[in-house]
């Protein structure tokens, strides 16, 4: 008896007082503190407000949005990458979710398409790689296992390869693919994450790894993929420890077989200016890779210091590239086109200049900036790359230089509407990002990624499977390529490379259809009117 | 040995040539049309030509073996009346008999989901490539594959007259592997036999059967 007395006592303590005595708590304390008006004058109830703005995005990412919302990525968008990675499949039925309503690209087909036999297409070698297969998908469970593949790899043949420096290195880069890895610093993204991208990348082949601005380490190098060094006015990797260029230093690293070019950045879509790395991410190793302070929140230039106009930038070009015989481009974002035009005539004028420009759309990103400089600095890539493809035409520099596209074409028929548009390469770093497990919870800047990818946090990167997470990596990029060998033969041309831009027309909201140099005019009207 | 292989732009064609290049046998690729040529030569084929039988008689001429390779899958096919090109088969056939080249190896599919009654085969119409190949004056053998796959060739079989199993699977490149294998395996000379995934090393099992 005397139990059963205790035991209801203690469960009313629980469910009357133990809430009581909390709500007491909490209206106190709003009631109290000086911070926000709401809780002050609906103490507790108020809390409401904060709670669900907190869960918002999620709730909207699963629930409220629609399958073709959602920014930057849609759920669909996301999916395809996805899909692609694990089952190496891109099929679906009942029709598209595009709003052909709105205005946008759309790929011209030809009345007679080639066939899949007189495609050039390179698939003798083959890439042993790794696919996942659904056994069943109910409402409460899901199973599937993964298999071996021996997958077709859509390579380019050798005579249609696509090649950097051609002309001016010893040592140009043949490229049999025409997509790869957008800059991704270590140090932004965890060494998990850039190990299985590596590997992923190298087993893919016919594909590139650019660095990032954050210096080349042993984890860019794990699946030894072809490299793209990349060098930000901070100069992370090739620089001596009192931030001066080291030549020493830069022709150590063009000596690897891996390292198969290098790229001045000058701005990146998602932020006109250095790079940015929170001081939490900045590990011992990090730090070392870098030569800079550890835990010390690192803030690059916004320019470098080695040079301020295009002469001066041309002959810094010139001199890497004789000490280190290999391709050296240039990574852009289009916004003055005054300033973009002197720099092509002085190209011209002096013989001189990149073997690559990177043309970074406005709407590129995976760093870390501020929300004023990725929201509005910058033209998007379709305007931005034609105005490239287009001036460099004008001066007849076109065939001295390679264009690399990037700006969220996760998916074949942005990268061929993009090729079509004037690019010779296409980058990617979100759709590879999502490919390693990202799920878009949009913390790349706080080093708490919950997927384990942007993050160098050893326990939330041990979500992050190295070994399962490359093989997606791979399919990805080869679905990527074979994606482009069907559009390609549905414009009725044998590969990827012969895109131009009567392949595409541009559709608007009342269905009238526009060839793409109308794009050209427009912008070429802004620039007169801005002039003037 | 010089080895014709007609057939060759397939999915287990690229295989085969592979092998029979890793093997350093000289290949004769034969392909569907030009554009394929080009790869079979970087693959490790000694020649490719297009199909065209005039042009086809002096390779066959030089030739020790035949392998012929048709896309054939166990499951596609059901209840339709032919899986191979008749006319091509016969011809073959025949050149291959007149230019004195002595071994024949045909790559035809597992037939274990169609009945005896089905009507397809009540005419005969589907068996009769193979029927073609019994009647001529060559050192014939037939290998009857299970559903293909893209899987990595584990090197592994198992061979039986008849394999009753509908979703016995094979990587191409195993099957590959078996048509290669096959060329000089006397145990198998003048025979039909199924092949899919097992537990026996290809050499062993054809040697053994």
């Amino acid at each position: 008896m005397d139990y059963l007395v205790i035991a209801l006592f203690l469960f009313i303590a629980f469910v009357i007082f133990v809430p009581v005595i909390l709500f007491i708590y909490w209206y106190v304390k709003d009631d109290r503190q000086k911070q926000h008006s709401i809780l002050r004058n609906f103490p507790v109830i108020g809390k409401v407000r904060y709670i669900t703005e907190k869960v918002g995005p999620e709730l909207r990412q699963y629930l409220f949005n629609n399958d073709t919302e959602g920014k930057p990525f849609s759920r669909k968008e996301y999916q395809d990458v996805v899909k692609a990675g694990k089952y190496k499949e891109r099929l679906i039925g009942f029709g598209s979710i595009r709003d052909f309503n709105e205005e946008g690209f759309y790929i011209r087909n030809t009345l007679f398409p080639k066939l899949v036999d007189e495609m050039k297409v390179d698939n003798t070698q083959k890439v042993k790689t790794r696919v996942y297969k659904v056994d069943g998908d109910n409402l409460f469970s899901r199973k599937e296992h993964s298999e071996e593949k021996l997958a077709n790899p859509y390579y380019l043949r050798d005579e249609d390869a696509v090649v950097l420096g051609e002309k001016t290195c010893r040592q140009p880069f043949r490229v049999k693919g025409l997509v790869g890895q957008s800059a991704m610093s270590y140090g932004s993204l965890g060494e998990k994450a850039i190990t299985a991208l590596s590997k992923g990348l190298g087993l893919a082949g016919g594909t590139w790894m650019n660095t990032g601005e954050g210096g080349l380490s042993q984890y860019h190098l794990a699946g030894s993929p072809d490299i793209i060094m990349q060098i930000g006015p901070d100069m992370f990797g090739v620089r001596k420890a009192n931030g001066e260029f080291s030549w020493e230093e830069f022709k150590k690293k063009s000596e690897l077989p891996e390292v198969k070019a290098f790229e001045l950045k000058l701005a990146q879509g998602a932020k006109t200016r250095g790079g940015h790395v929170e001081g939490e991410k900045v590990t011992e190793e990090i730090a070392s890779i870098r030569l800079v302070e550890v835990g010390k929140t690192i803030n690059s230039p916004n320019r470098f210091y080695e040079f301020d106009d295009a002469p001066s930038m041309f002959d810094f070009i010139e001199e890497l590239r004789s000490v280190g015989g290999k391709p050296v481009g240039m990574k852009i974002v289009v916004g003055d086109l005054d300033a973009l035009e002197n720099m092509i005539s002085y190209m011209k004028e002096s013989g001189k200049g990149p073997d690559f420009i990177t043309v970074d759309g406005g709407e590129g990103g995976t760093g870390a900036t501020y929300q004023e400089l990725a929201d509005s600095v910058g033209l998007p890539i379709q305007s931005a790359l034609t105005v490239v493809d287009e001036m460099l035409r004008e001066y007849g520099v076109r065939d001295r230089v390679k264009i690399i596209a990037s700006g969220k074409l996760i998916t074949p028929d942005k990268i061929a509407i993009a090729l079509a548009m004037g690019a010779d390469l296409v980058n990617i770093a979100r759709g590879f990002m999502i490919s390693v497990g990202c799920i878009m919870a949009q913390v790349c800047h706080t080093n708490h990624c919950p997927a384990g990818v942007a993050t160098t946090d050893k326990k939330l990167q041990d979500g992050l499977i190295v070994d399962e997470k490359h093989y997606r990596v791979c399919n990805y990029v080869i679905s990527l390529r074979e994606g482009l060998f069907n559009l390609a033969a549905a414009a009725g041309i044998d590969n990827p490379t012969q895109f131009e831009r009567k392949h595409i027309v541009h559709k608007d909201k009342f269905g009238r259809v526009s060839p793409i140099e109308d794009i050209l005019h427009a912008a070429k009207r802004a620039q007169l009117q801005k002039e003037s | 040995m010089k080895v014709i292989v007609i057939g060759a732009n397939g999915d287990v064609g690229e295989h085969v040539i592979r092998k029979l290049a890793d093997r350093k046998l000289e290949a004769l690729a034969v392909a569907a049309n030009e554009n394929q040529i080009e790869d079979l030569v970087k693959l490790g084929a000694a020649h490719a030509i297009v199909y065209d039988e005039q042009k086809l008689i002096p390779h066959l001429q030089e030739s020790d073996a035949v392998i012929y390779l048709t896309g054939v899958n166990p499951k596609k096919h059901t209840s339709k009346t032919v899986m191979v090109d008749h006319q091509s088969i016969s011809d073959i056939i025949q050149l291959a008999q007149k230019s004195d080249v002595r071994r024949f190896v045909m790559m035809s599919a597992v037939k274990a989901e169609e009945s005896e009654t089905d009507p397809s085969r009540k005419i005969a119409a589907k068996d009769l490539p193979e029927d073609m190949l019994k009647a001529a004056d060559l050192v014939y053998t037939v290998i009857r594959i299970g559903q293909l796959t893209d899987k990595p060739g584990s090197g592994k079989i198992t061979l039986s007259e008849k394999i009753h199993d509908r979703d016995a699977e094979i990587p191409r490149e195993d099957a590959a592997e078996v048509l290669v294998e096959s060329i000089d395996k006397e145990a198998i000379f003048n025979s039909t036999i199924e092949a899919a995934s097992g537990d026996t090393a290809i050499r062993e099992a054809l040697s053994q059967f």
